[in-house]
């Protein structure tokens, strides 16, 4: 009976869930547009500053302010790091260090390795997809799945979502099937 | 390394049960892998066949199209098709537009030839490898992928499957070398230890019969029956020479005593006794005719029974003896006897015996070897050789010598009883050593060699 009320609640909230996350894309996007501190310098800042390989990315608030959030992972140094970026000039809001990689599963590091081996460049790749979809990154993973390293990418334009696969070794786009 | 090529090339030239068993690995080997290539052929090749065939339809279907519709009707169309189509993926690129189930064209080869590449399924979050190809049509180009994942993942579990199979062929081909090495050369070599046995002189070796009662076993009774035989024989003419001179002996023995004492007599008489003592030569070589045979029997029976008592014997001071012992005989022929004695040499033996060999052998080489010969005594680090510079022995007569009473044809005007190199050889026997004539260039070289 409990569970039965349980689906009941999860049923009437998913379409509620579903407008909430368009609801926040939307937001990024106009926090985007709004910003005057790019994703690539953001990007460049991190790698630079923090850690060279940029493992996650998206928009968060802090304090009621958007912020780039980006998970960064110093291989070398086995450190990972989670960094909140203003995205009005680029200040450091919030830096959180964690001094092991243990909780990264064989894929993560395959991942990991695969980008260290490869000539990829995270800003340039963003600022090539943002001209090439007329669109603005919103979110970013890195990944591995089969052997195959790659990025990916969310991006939000004027029509609509997009998914974009860019292969980390190759630096070519990987195929999305359409439905 | 060196241990395991060695092993191999022992195993390579000994055994021909074991190559008649890497024959039949090999063999087992080949069906086995025609089998699965024919299996393969039949399952995971007819599968892909298909495909192939099935993709070149698509391919031939949409040119077709492409040349009698107009462009809006052959995309229209094209997208109904792309969209109907589950087991292939179909996409058409052009520089403006990307229709059909790819958002993206991928660098492919030129169909008929295939290559595998990654595509994204949003919906379910993963990766997956798909097989394509690319043919230019109209302004775009045509992408036609199939996603063969569980083929390709089907083909991997049939070469492992296939290695794992090829593997077990191996092994139990070996195992089978292994039990066929085993059992039949035990028997094998059975038969060799018996007649290397034989060989060295024990006539009473006989091959064990198992009770199987198969082939190896009657050729084992075959081969005592005919071992019995042989020895029967031995036997028979050893005891018959052996009788005849152990029942003349006395006698003769009798008749010496008697010529020597008239030999006295006739010569406390002043009267002549060369005729006499001429006489009394030629008996007592005779004698040592049979002295010399009954000698050789016991020696033979010493080994058949190994009753022998040896002590330790020091080899170098018995070849300087016996060198010592023909020198008076040499420097009568003007021969020069030399020794090369390099390091010392004992061994567990009867120094009598040895000394007799030994002596034999010098008398031979002063004997035969002619005036103003050379003759040399070596010790080698396992025994010793005697060599001369005389006419020396030709290759078909070195086995005969051996024998009882075998005199070689050229020798008969120099005295002797053609018993001499049998008893040496019998000692030797006895010391388990081996004696070898070897051609001096020119001369004989006799070359004994003790196994321990």
């Amino acid at each position: 009976m409990k569970c039965t009320k349980l689906i009941c609640i999860a049923l009437a909230f998913t379409p509620l869930a579903a407008f909430a996350d368009k609801e926040d894309d939307a937001l990024a996007t106009l926090a985007l547009q709004r910003a005057n501190f790019s994703l690539e310098q953001a990007v460049d800042k991190v790698t630079t500053d923090y850690a060279k390989h940029i493992v996650e990315f998206e928009i968060d608030d802090h304090n009621n302010q958007a912020t780039y959030e980006i998970e960064a992972v110093n291989l070398k140094a086995e450190e990972k790091h989670k960094i909140e970026l203003s995205l009005t000039d680029g200040s450091v809001l919030k830096h959180k260090t964690k001094n092991s990689l243990s909780r990264l599963d064989d894929e993560d590091l395959l991942a990991l390795q695969e980008l260290q081996a490869s000539n990829f460049n995270l800003s340039t790749t963003i600022a090539q997809l943002k001209q090439k979809y007329a669109a603005d990154v919103i979110e970013f993973e890195l990944e591995s799945k089969k052997g195959i390293t790659f990025y990916k990418f969310k991006l939000m334009g004027e029509q609509g979502l997009t998914r974009v696969i860019v292969d980390v070794t190759t630096g070519k786009v990987i195929p999305v099937m359409k439905r | 390394m060196a241990l395991v090529t060695a092993w191999w090339n022992r195993v390579k030239s000994a055994h021909s049960v074991w190559r008649l068993t890497r024959l039949y690995t090999g063999l087992l080997l080949s069906v086995v892998a025609i089998l699965l290539v024919v299996l393969y052929q039949l399952s995971i090749g007819q599968m892909n066949r298909q495909q192939q065939l099935q993709m070149a339809n698509i391919i031939a279907q949409q040119t077709l199209l492409a040349e009698q519709l107009t462009t809006a009707q052959f995309v229209e169309q094209f997208e109904l098709q792309a969209q109907s189509s589950r087991q292939y993926i179909l996409s058409y690129q052009t520089k403006q537009q990307s229709i059909g189930r790819l958002s993206e064209a991928p660098t492919l080869p030129q169909c008929p030839t295939l290559s595998r590449f990654p595509i994204w399924l949003d919906q379910y979050d993963e990766i997956r490898l798909v097989s394509g190809c690319a043919q230019p049509l109209g302004s775009g180009t045509l992408i036609v992928a199939v996603d063969d994942e569980s083929l390709y993942e089907l083909k991997a579990q049939f070469i492992s499957a296939s290695a794992i199979a090829l593997c077990l062929a191996i092994l139990l081909g070996l195992i089978t070398g292994l039990i066929f090495s085993k059992r039949v050369l035990k028997r094998i070599n059975g038969f060799n230890q018996v007649a290397l046995q034989v060989e060295a002189g024990h006539l009473s070796a006989r091959v064990a019969v198992s009770e199987q009662n198969d082939e190896y076993d009657h050729m084992a009774s075959h081969i005592n029956t005919m071992l019995s035989q042989l020895q029967h024989s031995f036997e028979t003419i050893a005891g018959i020479t052996d009788a005849i001179a152990h029942d003349l002996r006395t006698p003769l023995s009798h008749l010496r005593q008697q010529m020597e004492s008239e030999i006295l007599d006739k010569q406390l008489e002043n009267l002549p006794t060369e005729q006499l003592e001429s006489m009394l030569h030629k008996l007592d070589e005779i004698l040592f005719t049979f002295s010399s045979m009954l000698e050789l029997t016991r020696l033979q029976q010493q080994r058949e029974d190994n009753s022998q008592n040896f002590t330790n014997v020091n080899l170098q001071q018995v070849i300087i003896d016996a060198v010592d012992l023909i020198e008076p005989l040499a420097e009568e022929k003007q021969q020069l006897v030399t020794l090369q004695l390099p390091s010392p040499l004992s061994l567990q033996g009867d120094a009598t015996l040895l000394f007799r060999a030994i002596y034999n052998l010098l008398e031979n080489a002063s004997k035969y070897a002619g005036v103003n010969a050379q003759i040399e005594a070596r010790l080698t680090p396992n025994g010793f050789i005697i060599s001369d510079n005389g006419p020396g022995i030709s290759d078909s007569e070195k086995e005969k010598v051996f024998q009882r009473l075998y005199r070689i044809e050229k020798s008969r005007g120099v005295a002797g009883f053609g018993l001499g190199l049998t008893l040496v050889k019998a000692i030797i026997q006895l010391h388990s050593g081996t004696i070898e004539l070897l051609d001096n260039k020119p001369g004989l070289a006799v070359q004994i060699t003790f196994s321990d």
